[in-house]
């Protein structure tokens, strides 16, 4: 069985990222949009991840890189969620396209 | 074997991303979601990333696909379908291109390798320096970065309480 290339993994990070795209535009739900905002990130995490495998090996830049990445995205989904569930007590909805504080 | 591992964590990475974005159950696209992360998880081992392996497990499996289940609970729409945007076939036009773009790109690029990219397979033992290692780099070289990650958690954690404090 042959190896897995370098082009694997990336195919791999390309596809959790797109998918991750559409959910963020596609759903009206907000907690569905956070979770794809995880999906894109984890995309990236495993390209970043693969690029250190393959290219430079010896150097765990990519490692660095996706541990403040991991970091980032818990704060973003605490802080995410927070915001959510006051908006929740406040409007009783979790629609995006109910939120319209700002109109 | 680990070609084999890696495709099926690969297939269930994917599945678990559909699972999310089509799911009608909110509740069930945080399952898919969970199944995403811990596939990625199992990815980092196939890259010799055993260290991010457990903290993807640790932080995403543990703590934030949790936190997100919690979310759903408390918003109390499970049983409500998690709907698209009329425009939701421009979302995925756009998800679609992407992808297509990103995938002409790695077909078309070429990676400066240290040797070949198909005769280097992941797991050939030691391979990621014996005598480096993420927590050497992370105390000395990216200590600053490591610290700000600190402030930044601690920022975080006192934002969302002050923003969830019943009023």
């Amino acid at each position: 069985m042959a190896a897995i290339a370098l082009e694997h993994y990336l195919l791999l990070s390309a596809g959790l990222f797109a998918v991750g795209l559409f959910g963020v535009l596609a759903k009206r739900n907000v907690i569905v949009v956070l979770m794809s905002i995880e999906l894109m990130l984890n995309g990236v995490n495993v390209a970043l991840v693969a690029f250190s495998r393959y290219t430079a090996p010896n150097e765990l830049s990519g490692h660095i890189f996706a541990i403040f990445i991991i970091t980032v995205a818990a704060a973003e989904v605490a802080i995410g969620l927070a915001i959510l569930l006051t908006i929740f007590a406040r409007r009783n909805t979790v629609d995006a396209a109910e939120i319209n504080l700002l109109k | 074997m680990v070609t084999l591992a890696f495709f099926f964590l690969a297939t269930t990475a994917l599945i678990g991303a559909f699972a999310v974005v089509t799911a009608r159950n909110i509740f069930y696209a945080a399952l898919g979601l969970l199944v995403s992360l811990a596939a990625v998880a199992g990815i980092y081992v196939t890259l010799d990333a055993d260290f991010l392996a457990l903290a993807q497990f640790l932080i995403y499996v543990g703590g934030i696909a949790v936190l997100i289940v919690f979310a759903v609970m408390m918003t109390a729409q499970i049983n409500r379908a998690s709907r698209s945007h009329r425009l939701w076939p421009l979302g995925l036009l756009t998800g679609a291109v992407t992808l297509a773009g990103l995938a002409y790109v790695l077909a078309n690029a070429q990676w400066e390798h240290q040797g070949r990219a198909d005769t280097i397979s992941p797991m050939v033992g030691d391979a990621a320096s014996p005598g480096l290692h993420l927590p050497d780099l992370l105390f000395s070289v990216y200590l600053l970065p490591f610290e700000l990650a600190g402030v930044l958690l601690l920022v975080a954690t006192i934002g969302a309480l002050v923003i969830a404090r019943e009023r």
